[in-house]
């Protein structure tokens, strides 16, 4: 038996115990975009790649330079990035972007990305206490569109614990 | 056994019982609860205890780190969905006891099993780190840099999935590890031409961002909905604990060995505790994953037992056994203490406060668990809606309270982008963070080993050929790698084919 649902804040439950062939298993292949992930892990990692050759290092014939480690580092996850990118390829499914934005984001999804994006924004206008009130309560409203008041109420007595436990308690300097 | 008297210190101090006590009741609930981990817990109470003395910060930290290992069997028993990673195994036997009525008694179950197993874990801890430390105090940069990379590739090859993701984040984090100020040059690296990055992007924004607002969106993705259970009776019988005595010893000692490997955690040793029990008990109460009490026995006493395993490394070597050990070093480092075997030589007492905080927690872990479970219950039916937003302001507060910087919150919020990409896409998180802790001790000590050869590359391979320690953990990496890859199987099946040939 399998748990159905994923765990908490780390990896996926184990559908199998050690000794498998760990180098190709790969629970993903159903989920569309991957190639487009792997594309964009491999912008970044050119672009490290590049800034890490400005450095002294293994062009200079150094060993011990500032930039060996990181060239190394940058050199190793493109070549994985590129068996990762050969493998799906491989597989030759590319869906339309579009397919794959619905996939990645839901309604909920990217309305908690907005609201934590405006928040950030308002943070600095309005202060700690009235952007996050309005932040839980416009969050947690958007989730479920039931009782807002109850949800007001539940934001306010939020705040007001972490107010009381981290500012009073902790003294924790707020944002 | 320098700076013993410190064991008693967590016993007679009564704020690092009131740490202790709050830390083991809270790690319950957050280990409970899914969408809060351990992980994300502890790297959320760095920032907030950056302020601290280190003993509080440390009585709380491992006071949730013990809870929290436990609690996530509460809603793997309940739910049918582990709170916790190393709560994994337990649903698969622990679910099924819920559905017959037995939810009080498995979880009665997993408490005594978790408190043994932990206090297992503890007393290999005290035996065995004195020795690994006096060992390791012989230790080179080179051993310290393959130890770095053994770190990593535990991590990498025991990640549920494919290695060369799992590689793939982890060199990754190595990476994001390196952004900022050269320690040995003063030198900018990997900047981009901007002097903000000079002082790099601090690891516990990005484990908060990995972490914690990653899981929220995830959570919301897959829309994840608290299920309601009923509670009968609790505690179980002293005849039901000791029948099964012999099965927690051996998964407590499987815990603490697993838990001790650098990289590996409770989560691990919960499984392979589990397939221990399914091979070795001969008569279950009933079959297994129909509700056997073996089931819950085994991975219990195993991820609890894991804990004391995984200060092992961690005290002895300064190498994470896990990725809460890892924070931990962090909190360590952050207060100006670097764990290894110096720290174990000059200032042993943090050994034994140490070691007192987790008997202490072991304590609270046994009274909380027994009690608040029908509270519990009503705790994990928290709505989503609720609970996520929530997560949200602390993970904001969290990254905001490092530096005072809103710079970071963006950090936060970018690397909780990636974290939710690198999640749906099945490649493990913890090995970017892992590979970020390990960054400054893989750069630094390999530059100081080839520097101790003249800067020569062949000098250095030969440094690690010749000596016997480097070798030892050399051919050990060697083996790790060979025994996660097609290469062992192929190796095995040759082998025997001429065994079979010699034979006919």
């Amino acid at each position: 038996m399998v748990p159905s649902k994923h765990l908490a804040g780390e990896d996926k439950p184990a559908e199998h115990l050690a000794g498998e062939d760990k180098l190709s298993k790969d629970n993903s292949a159903d989920k569309p975009g991957e190639i487009y992930f792997a594309l964009f892990l491999l912008i970044i990692t050119l672009a490290f790649l590049v800034e890490a050759f400005k450095l002294p290092g293994l062009q200079d014939g150094s060993v011990s330079a500032p930039g060996v480690v990181p060239q190394i580092m940058t050199m190793a996850v493109l070549l994985m990035i590129s068996i990762v990118g050969a493998a799906l390829l491989r597989k030759g499914k590319r869906p339309a972007v579009i397919a794959v934005l619905r996939f990645l984001f839901s309604t909920e999804v990217v309305g908690l990305l907005i609201f934590i994006t405006m928040y950030g924004f308002i943070l600095e206008l309005l202060g700690f206490e009235i952007s996050s009130l309005l932040f839980l309560w416009v969050t947690m409203y958007f989730l479920d569109r039931v009782q807002p008041v109850k949800k007001l109420i539940i934001s306010a007595g939020a705040v007001g614990a972490i107010v009381l436990v981290f500012g009073y308690a902790f003294r924790v300097v707020l944002p | 056994m320098a700076g013993i008297s410190a064991l008693l210190v967590p016993f007679t101090d009564i704020s690092l019982i009131f740490y202790v006590a709050v830390g083991v009741f809270a790690g319950i609930y957050i280990g409970a609860i899914p969408g809060l981990s351990v992980t994300m817990a502890v790297s959320l109470l760095i920032s907030f205890t950056f302020s601290w003395d280190i003993l509080p910060a440390l009585a709380l930290m491992i006071g949730i780190y013990t809870g929290g290992v436990y609690g996530g069997s509460r809603s793997a028993i309940l739910l049918n969905i582990p709170g916790a990673p190393a709560a994994v195994a337990t649903v698969f036997d622990g679910y099924p006891m819920a559905k017959l009525g037995e939810a009080g008694t498995a979880m009665g179950i997993a408490t005594t099993q978790s408190c043994i197993g932990q206090f297992f874990g503890i007393m290999v801890m005290v035996a065995a780190s004195p020795l690994i430390s006096s060992l390791a105090i012989n230790f080179a940069p080179r051993d310290y840099f393959l130890l770095a990379i053994m770190g990593l590739f535990m991590v990498g090859s025991l990640s549920r999935g494919s290695l060369v993701k799992a590689l793939i984040t982890a060199s990754l984090g190595v990476t994001i590890g390196l952004i900022g100020m050269d320690p040995f040059t003063g030198q900018g690296r990997l900047i981009f031409g901007n002097a903000r990055l000079l002082g790099g992007i601090n690891f516990v924004v990005v484990m908060i961002g990995l972490f914690g607002l990653s899981e929220a969106l995830v959570q919301l993705k897959d829309k994840t909905q608290p299920v309601k259970q009923k509670i009968d009776r609790i505690v179980p019988s002293l005849k039901l604990v000791f029948s099964h005595m012999a099965l927690t010893l051996r998964c407590s000692a499987i815990g603490t060995l697993i838990g001790a490997l650098p990289g590996t955690g409770g989560d691990i040793a919960a499984l392979i505790a589990y397939d221990h029990a399914k091979r070795t008990v001969r008569n279950p109460s009933r079959p297994f994953g129909e509700g056997a009490i073996e089931g819950i026995v085994a991975p219990e006493a195993a991820n609890n037992a894991a804990i004391g395993g995984a200060f092992i490394p961690m005290m002895t070597l300064g190498i994470p056994g896990d990725s809460v050990t890892a924070i931990l070093i962090g909190a360590f480092v952050i207060h100006g203490i670097r764990p290894g075997p110096m720290l174990m030589r000059e200032q042993p007492e943090y050994f034994w406060l140490i070691v007192g905080c987790l008997v202490l927690s072991n304590i609270f872990l046994f009274i909380f668990g027994m009690t608040g479970i029908r509270i519990f219950s009503k705790i994990v039916e928290i709505p989503k809606a609720v609970i996520l937003p929530i997560i949200v302001i602390l993970s904001i507060i969290g990254s905001y309270t490092i530096n005072n910087s809103i710079i970071d919150i963006y950090w936060m919020i970018a690397f909780g982008i990636l974290g939710y990409f690198i999640k749906i896409y099945d490649y493990p998180v913890s090995t970017m963070v892992l590979g970020v802790i390990l960054s400054p001790i893989i750069d630094s000590n390999f530059r100081r080993a080839v520097q101790m050869t003249q800067g020569s590359l062949v000098g250095f391979i030969q440094s690690l050929l010749i000596n016997p320690i480097t070798l030892f953990i050399l051919v050990f990496i060697v083996y790790m790698v060979v025994s996660q890859t097609p290469a062992k199987e192929l190796l095995v099946k040759k082998l025997r084919s001429i065994k079979g040939n010699r034979h006919s």
